[in-house]
């Protein structure tokens, strides 16, 4: 018998853990929204908020709670998705899309690469720390303070019309074409200070030849 | 009107997961069951079936010039935001924002210039 490459044996846990979640966690959920909207108890923007707000909460404990930092960080992403989808759920379209494209798609490949080019060790980062009860009070502490304040708050009934994706390019285009072309020359700016920065400790092609391609 | 569309599109993306999460649910709930074989050996169990075979493990730190991409990437991400508003409505919109979104382009296709000049583009 021949034994087991470690990556597919990670694999098959992965695959085991994500579908022990999957019957566990989101199957029930996913059964009483279906029950609830088959009952006429819940519309179906209601069952699709309640399903995201889920995805959203476990994204969020996952993001906190899981060990391996790797873990944690596409846990964060599964969050970041989820608010994506309550933009869309608010009509807010332009919204969802940059914080698909910002959020899930730039933060989520900087903190990845962060965490890929800095890892010393072979092992993943283990996450855990002495400092978690204390975290777990501030967290807390903040989030009674976030929710006091949703209680508290008095949400004006207005029923204002999402503004349309097309409204945005007309405003963009017709009202404001100079900072339009300002934020292209910020990302400019942006773009050539990054090759500067980052290329300014080899600046002849040559002498980098000799240095070893490493993984 | 807009969260129904896109309704439409999460029940198309729920269908499309399913393609790649069923056949491995299935596979292992057989496994399970002691109804699926296990006979597992290297090249089954390698990351690819064809390709260039991988060395060590993902967990690996990687080199640090990856990290040029990455910026690269996220600098042309937010340039899509900008573009978005002009790309589906381009048809209703004066010609001046043909030239304005060409001038935005114009400027970031500087700096891709710029990056290439500088060999940033380049694996070394």
């Amino acid at each position: 018998m021949l034994n087991r490459l470690p990556i597919p044996a990670q694999f098959d846990r992965i695959i085991v853990v994500g579908a022990t979640i999957a019957v566990l966690g989101a199957l029930p959920i996913a059964a009483v929204l279906i029950a609830l909207l088959l009952l006429d108890e819940l519309t179906a923007p209601e069952v699709v908020f309640w399903a995201v707000a889920a995805l959203i909460v476990a994204g969020a404990l996952g993001t906190v709670l899981l060990p391996n930092i790797v873990h944690a960080a596409v846990s964060l992403v599964a969050t970041l998705l989820g608010v994506a989808g309550i933009y869309l759920l608010l009509g807010s379209e332009f919204l969802a899309l940059v914080q698909l494209l910002v959020y899930g798609g730039g933060v989520t490949i900087l903190l990845l690469f962060g965490l890929m080019l800095t890892r010393a060790a072979d092992d993943p980062v283990i996450a855990d720390g002495a400092q978690k009860p204390f975290a777990f009070g501030v967290a807390a502490l903040i989030g009674g303070i976030f929710v006091a304040a949703v209680l508290d708050a008095n949400w004006s009934q207005t029923d204002a019309a999402a503004i349309g994706i097309r409204d945005i390019g007309q405003r963009l285009f017709r009202d404001y074409g100079v900072p339009f072309e300002i934020a292209s020359l910020v990302l400019l700016v942006a773009l050539i200070g990054a090759i500067a920065i980052a290329r300014s400790d080899q600046p002849e092609p040559e002498a980098a030849e000799a240095e070893e391609v490493t993984t | 009107m807009i969260p129904e569309q896109f309704g439409r599109v999460g029940v198309l993306m729920l269908f499309a997961l399913s393609f790649p999460a069923l056949p491995l649910i299935v596979s292992q709930l057989f496994y399970r069951l002691r109804i699926r074989p296990e006979h597992p050996d290297p090249v089954k169990n390698a990351t690819y079936e064809c390709g260039v075979e991988s060395e060590g493990s993902a967990w690996g730190q990687f080199n640090a010039r990856y990290y040029l991409f990455a910026l690269g990437f996220v600098i042309f991400d937010v340039e899509v935001v900008f573009l978005y508003p002009w790309a589906v409505n381009h048809a209703g919109l004066a010609l001046g924002a043909l030239v304005k979104a060409a001038v935005f382009i114009g400027v970031l296709a500087f700096g891709l210039a710029y990056a290439w000049r500088r060999g940033a583009l380049e694996w070394r």
